[in-house]
């Protein structure tokens, strides 16, 4: 019995390894991108690079398990409902007002643990945000954020 | 004698003439404010009590719904940094497009609770102009 089943999940497994499943592109030249058009201090963009750029901008980095299913699946749904609901590559393509309501949302995110995406973090030990970390990229959002309407 | 009579014509004249000025200025400025009334207040008017029956019920910082209150909290709107008040204005403009709020669950309990199409628009017209107010 046991071996049946045994026998029927590697079946499986074999079986959807065949489902057409695109992971989205990844793009690593970005006019519009965040750290390429910004001078931030380095371990602020080396943290947003570890911990976000990875669902929020084209430049996805994909481990090797991300192309296999069942993994691949979610890989491909975090990534592009991670890029749509912001994408650093675009970032100079937004205007002010909806610049500051991402940089409004960073911060409470962080504050709530929210982001980055704890299942991500399994998985990526480099993402994760200490709480001297959290704070300064929450000091950093407001900072970028006021400056930006001075 | 003459000096008399002549001041009393002058001021007699300048009373009159006072009074009409005064008349015509306060009619003025009640009919603009009524033009004011109407064009503004009673959209703001309209504004509040959508956002009183439809959206304050979660979003106050007195609310029971930990997560609604922390997203927004109208009481307080006011008390946040510029940007985020912006911020706060855009999120809204967002939500109500896309048609996230108030949220789907909430509304099959409270159908009653769903936006209408004037509603919404008068919120999205609101959140636009109050934007556009805080970022001069």
């Amino acid at each position: 019995m046991l071996k049946k089943i045994l026998f029927g999940v590697i079946i499986l497994f074999a079986i959807i390894q065949f489902i057409p499943n695109e992971l989205p592109k990844i793009t690593l030249e970005n006019k519009d991108d965040l750290l390429s058009n910004n001078e931030f201090p380095i371990e602020i963009e080396n943290q947003i690079r570890a911990s976000c750029y990875d669902c929020h901008s084209n430049e996805t980095i994909y481990p090797w398990y991300s192309y296999i299913a069942p993994v691949s699946f979610l890989v491909k749904r975090d990534t592009k409902v991670g890029r749509k609901e912001l994408n650093f590559s675009d970032w100079e393509s937004l205007d002010k007002k909806k610049k500051a309501k991402y940089l409004t949302n960073i911060i409470e995110e962080i504050e709530e643990g929210e982001m980055p995406f704890p299942p991500y973090l399994i998985t990526h030990s480099d993402a994760k945000l200490s709480d001297e970390m959290k704070q300064a990229l929450m000091d950093w959002a407001d900072d970028y954020a006021e400056s930006l309407f001075e | 004698m003459k000096k008399i009579t002549f001041a009393v014509i002058a001021l007699t004249i300048g009373f009159v003439s006072m009074s009409f000025i005064n008349k015509a200025d306060s009619s003025l400025t009640k009919a603009s404010n009524d033009v004011l009334i109407n064009s503004n207040e009673i959209t703001n008017e309209e504004v509040k009590s959508i956002i009183d029956n439809k959206c304050y019920g979660c979003h106050n910082s007195e609310s029971k719904n930990t997560k609604g209150k922390k997203k927004l909290s109208f009481d307080k709107l006011d008390e946040l940094s510029i940007y985020k008040q912006i911020g706060k204005y855009e999120g809204i403009h967002e939500t109500i497009t896309e048609g996230e709020m108030p949220p789907e669950k909430f509304l099959a309990k409270y159908p009653d609770k769903a936006l209408t199409d004037k509603e919404k628009e008068a919120l999205l017209s609101w959140a636009t102009t109050k934007g556009e107010e805080l970022t001069k």
